[in-house]
């Protein structure tokens, strides 16, 4: 399901118009990630979905294996998500379709 | 560590959508149900801006059981997994992204590089894939001085990214301080000119996001470059320092070990000042007359006449350049009042040449130190053909 798709979906399901859905969609992710940076480890657990964490990577040396340079890679905040376990039973996954 | 809900979600989500409260929350909701309906049609739901959700197959693998050790196998299963969109990575990292990859280059001193006033062209730039940099694998290396260079922290910037300037720095010692100090999201999205990119030196380049983040990075750029700058200078002082002690060292070590040396043996002392231009053969003589230093006056004399007569025989041995060779002793003449030794050459040998053969069978040190009445040997000399 891409983009399109899923916005044509999210504006059916709630009979909104598309732009208004693409508009909520941003809105909704600013809102998200302004709730995670307010403080350090704050973890946002959705019910029978799963969590949002802002972790931070420490910085650690690399080597390009190719060029053999070594490189120092500074240190980032990345934004992880742990699918709840009941996710998984919501999904009935296709493996588990074809049994 | 903080736990936030969908309660919380909703009530930021009002503050910047405001709505009725049941639309917010409707909204939010039908959201992440229709990223379940997603995975569950496709296996994978991409929204812009935010992310991809994506069903993903793990195959089986051994492994062991933590609580007995025993070997167990782990069957291949599924698991969902989010890869945040580039946006959503960038807004997330927004406070460390003045920050980029250095190049670390242990061969390089750090004055030698500002000093010779090498560039190294930009490293090759490396594309964050989604999940992180795979084409690098981790090095344990020790922390050394780096270079700058250039990386584009995602593909947006790309465009933007005129090339660095290149200093030798320090790692920081807490990695934590190096995050940008003043991280302004301008709501305009004002991009930041080039010139930023220029005048920063800290160990992390600044990186102009053109995405409406601003980075500022000057505070820590310059106090950096001001104590690089203090460490060449006093690197150079004292390189300076150690080069003009060691040749003082040189010049008192080579006194004291001729010291040393002359303070072996007495004898050498004399025949050394023998042959030395003060005192000359002549001088030592006039002295022998005179009552005082009857010790130095006592070996001088020792030592003189031995080499006068050990190093004249009759017939010298020819040296290299002379057309005459000395085979004897023609004649012995008084020095007399104005006379010269080459007035003497002239006169006996008919040319001012013939000198050098005389002051060398008289035994003469410098023949400017001659004086009246003294016995000249003069030599019989023969021409070599």
């Amino acid at each position: 399901m891409n983009n399109k798709e899923f916005i044509s979906k999210l504006s059916e399901a709630l009979k909104i118009d598309s732009d208004r859905a693409v508009s909520g969609t941003a809105m909704l992710t600013q809102a998200i990630t302004d709730l995670l940076s307010e403080n350090e480890g704050t973890v946002l657990k959705l019910k029978n979905f799963g969590n949002f964490e802002i972790r931070k990577r420490d910085e650690r040396f690399a080597m390009n294996p190719s060029t053999g340079k070594k490189m120092l890679v500074p240190p980032k905040l990345t934004i992880v998500f742990r699918p709840s376990p009941s996710l998984r039973d919501r999904i009935v996954l296709p493996s588990e379709k074809d049994n | 560590m903080e736990r936030k809900n969908l309660a919380d979600l909703i009530s930021v989500f009002q503050n910047i959508n405001p709505d009725k409260k049941e639309n917010v929350e409707a909204f939010v909701r039908t959201f992440f149900d229709t990223v379940v309906a997603g995975l569950q049609k496709d296996g994978i739901v991409k929204i812009k801006g935010f992310g991809t959700f994506k069903v993903v197959d793990v195959s089986a693998r051994e492994s062991v059981d933590v609580n007995t050790g025993n070997r167990i196998e782990i069957s291949s299963h599924q698991k969902i997994t989010f890869l945040p969109d580039p946006t959503l990575r960038a807004t997330v990292n927004r406070p460390f992204a003045c920050l980029q990859s250095v190049v670390i280059d242990d061969n390089r001193m750090p004055e030698s590089s500002a000093a010779d006033g090498q560039k190294d062209s930009p490293a090759d730039t490396h594309e964050n894939e989604e999940g992180g940099s795979e084409s690098f694998h981790d090095y344990d290396g020790d922390e050394s001085l780096v270079e700058k260079s250039q990386e584009s922290t995602h593909s947006e910037n790309a465009d933007a990214l005129p090339p660095a300037e290149e200093d030798d720095t320090e790692l920081p010692e807490d990695p934590n301080d190096m995050a940008c100090k003043s991280e302004k999201a301008d709501p305009a999205g004002e991009s930041p000119t080039p010139e930023s990119v220029e005048t920063s030196s800290g160990t992390y380049g600044s990186v102009p996001e053109s995405d409406g983040l601003d980075a500022d990075t000057e505070g820590t750029d310059t106090d950096v470059e001001d104590i690089e700058l203090k460490r060449k200078k006093s690197r150079k002082f004292l390189l300076i320092l150690i080069y003009f002690l060691s040749v003082v060292a040189a010049f008192c070590g080579g006194y004291f070990l001729e010291r040393y040396l002359l303070s072996l043996s007495p004898e050498i002392k004399t025949k050394e000042y023998a042959t030395m231009s003060q005192p000359s053969a002549v001088q030592i003589r006039a002295v022998k007359k005179m009552p005082v230093n009857k010790a130095a006056t006592a070996v001088s004399r020792k030592a003189e006449p031995v080499t006068q007569k050990a190093d004249r025989p009759a017939v010298m041995p020819v040296r290299k350049g002379d057309k005459y060779k000395i085979v004897g002793l023609r004649q012995i003449h008084i020095l007399k009042d104005g006379e010269d030794v080459t007035h003497l050459a002239k006169q006996v040998y008919g040319s001012k040449d013939f000198a050098k053969y005389i002051i060398r069978y008289s035994g003469i040190e410098d023949p400017d130190l001659i004086h009246v009445g003294e016995k000249i040997k003069l030599p019989e000399l023969e021409e070599i053909r």
